[in-house]
């Protein structure tokens, strides 16, 4: 450190060294305000860089990116999901495409059936998520660990089949085709990216406060966090609500993006409960954005592979996440903070 | 008994547990700021009372009241915040949280703001002289500092009553020390204690009072010195001819 330097000469120098020394503070306090800026103005830019995106893609390949962009989205959206229940709070679940599901479906009654404005009837689909999980975590919740996870893929494959033989509502294996909601896709995009940043903002703030740190104090020993004052099946269950309604929005704007829905394709256990449990482990369990990493990786290689692979492709992306579990179980962002505070310890003078 | 002034009153508590009385027919009170020892051989069943107590586990009958509030078969959570907290036997921090979080989690039982939650857990770290350590990850912590800790984190909790568990076993004697030392300025607060303990230098020296339970039932109480004495206490513990 050469600042660490100076610093030691500045007895033996005298007035020089002091101007020296003031400029010196004054660099460090200009960095440490930088480091403190840093963090918000790299999130501001990348903001800025997404909402941009659909100008700035190269037209002839503009479709293509943003169905890209889409597809990492709402990954990312659905890995959020799983990341405040399974990450912060503690409970892995095995079938967050249910809630996927049953919004896709509330969406398509709500904005086919009742002529609803689609924003109105995403949000009210994603409700429809949040309240039917209720009942589900007071049943479910008196399990732990490996046991919820399981009730939880039952639960997505009961829903599964009330979807698939519920025909007057949802036309079976049919499926059900409606026209789309947004006129192009970079507004279909826009929509989607700010779910996202809402999602992304309203799961700071959650995990910042009481309520985040009573989700870590019980993920981490629920009894030890019941004898503290923490009334468990409360705070799973607000997690649990706000976890639901993601994935509801998540299953929503898919419906209203595809404007096709068939039960095994929404309610599928692959395509989501599996999806945001991998993007999640990719990025980091129980850290902001690693959903968001996880997404873009996920989905990014996962293009690559097809395109250099063909049929390959499966073969390669388990591949990768094999070799992302063997060498950095904590995710990405887990491996970076840690690789953060060892540095820091080095540096901590003893 | 004069009614203001006790803090817990326990009439005729029970809990069986398939055929075995694990808590028998326990009658037991506390008063405000009141320090209780609370032995007996190992399996008497004083782990259990405590469990019973912070609604870990449910009573089989007879009436637990705190602050002439009936809590038997109340949930954990809900006793904690009526003013009773509890350590456990074999230490459970959250161990990849910080010492700092750990205490934040407990204040959080009467503020909810963050800033507030910080302030009155780093107020509790210093009284329990654990705050250098408030950004080791609890997992990270020596034996003493995490019975400590686990003592700051139900101090933070802002308890009437405090439950601790064998918070000495395992020490060595200036920990034991430091440990009395601890518990001797907790008093001072004006926090009743219900302290199980197996060092009797310890628990000789802190308590008002001893309860001694053997096979689920209380067998003697009062002052330390005559407890100490009781011969059914000494059978109890060296074994003998019962009818000596």
């Amino acid at each position: 450190m050469p600042q660490e330097r100076n610093n030691a000469a500045e007895p033996e120098r005298g007035a020089s060294a002091q101007a020296l020394f003031g400029a010196v503070t004054r660099m460090r306090e200009f960095a440490a305000l930088g480091g403190l800026l840093a963090p918000w103005l790299v999130l501001a830019l990348l903001i800025l860089a997404a909402a941009t995106l659909p100008f700035w893609s190269a037209a002839q390949y503009r479709d293509y990116i943003l169905d890209l962009a889409i597809l990492v989205l709402l990954s990312a959206l659905g890995g959020m999901s799983f990341n405040l229940l399974g990450g912060y709070a503690g409970q892995i679940s095995f079938g967050q495409a249910a809630f996927f599901g049953i919004s896709a479906y509330a969406f398509a009654l709500l904005f086919q059936q009742l002529a609803l404005n689609p924003l109105a009837a995403m949000f009210l689909a994603g409700v429809v998520s949040a309240v039917v999980c209720v009942p589900v975590g007071l049943i479910l919740f008196r399990l732990r660990g490996a046991y919820f996870a399981l009730s939880m893929l039952a639960f997505a494959e009961i829903t599964r089949l009330v979807a698939q033989e519920w025909t007057s509502l949802t036309n079976g294996a049919a499926g059900l085709l409606f026209s789309s909601a947004f006129s192009d896709k970079a507004t279909s995009y826009w929509v989607l990216l700010i779910i996202v940043i809402g999602s992304v903002a309203v799961t700071s703030l959650l995990v910042q406060s009481k309520p985040g740190a009573y989700f870590l104090a019980i993920r981490e020993d629920q009894d030890a966090a019941e004898a503290l004052g923490i009334d468990s099946t409360r705070y799973k269950l607000m997690a649990f609500t706000v976890s639901a309604f993601m994935m509801g929005l998540a299953g929503a704007f898919y419906a209203s993006y595809f404007a096709y829905l068939e039960p095994n394709v929404v309610f599928s256990s692959v395509n989501f409960s599996l999806n945001v449990i991998i993007v999640t482990l990719i990025g980091g369990m129980g850290r902001l954005l690693g959903p968001v990493i996880g997404a873009a990786i996920l989905v990014l290689t996962t293009e690559l592979f097809v395109h250099a692979f063909g049929q390959g492709n499966v073969l390669m992306s388990g591949l990768l996440l094999i070799l992302f579990m063997l060498f950095m179980p904590e995710g990405l962002l887990g491996k970076l903070q840690k690789e953060i505070d060892r540095r820091r310890s080095l540096r901590r003078p003893v | 008994m004069a009614q203001d002034g006790v803090l817990l009153r326990i009439t005729g508590l029970e809990k069986r547990v398939g055929g075995l009385r694990a808590v028998h027919n326990v009658d037991l009170g506390v008063h405000r700021g009141e320090v209780v020892g609370l032995i007996g051989p190992n399996g008497a069943g004083k782990t259990t009372l405590f469990s019973l107590i912070s609604g870990a586990e449910k009573p089989s009958a007879g009436s637990i009241e705190f602050e002439g509030r009936a809590i038997a078969g109340l949930r954990p959570s809900r006793i904690a915040q009526l003013g009773i907290a509890r350590t456990f036997q074999v230490v459970r921090p959250l161990p990849r949280l910080t010492v700092l979080e750990n205490v934040m989690i407990g204040a959080y039982c009467r503020v909810a703001r963050k800033a507030s939650a910080r302030e009155i857990a780093l107020s509790w770290l210093e009284f329990t002289d654990l705050v250098h350590r408030r950004d080791s990850l609890a997992r990270n912590l020596t034996i003493a500092d995490r019975k400590r800790l686990e003592i700051t984190r139900a101090l933070a909790t802002q308890p009437h009553l405090l439950l601790l568990d064998e918070v000495m076993a395992g020490l060595t004697a200036t920990e034991t020390e430091t440990a009395v030392e601890l518990l001797q300025r907790i008093r001072a607060r004006g926090i009743a204690m219900v302290i199980i303990e197996h060092v009797m230098r310890v628990i000789m020296a802190i308590s008002d009072r001893l309860i001694v339970l053997n096979y689920g039932e209380r067998i003697a109480a009062g002052d330390p010195q005559t407890v100490a004495s009781d011969p059914a206490v000494i059978r109890a513990y060296l074994g003998g001819n019962p009818g000596a």
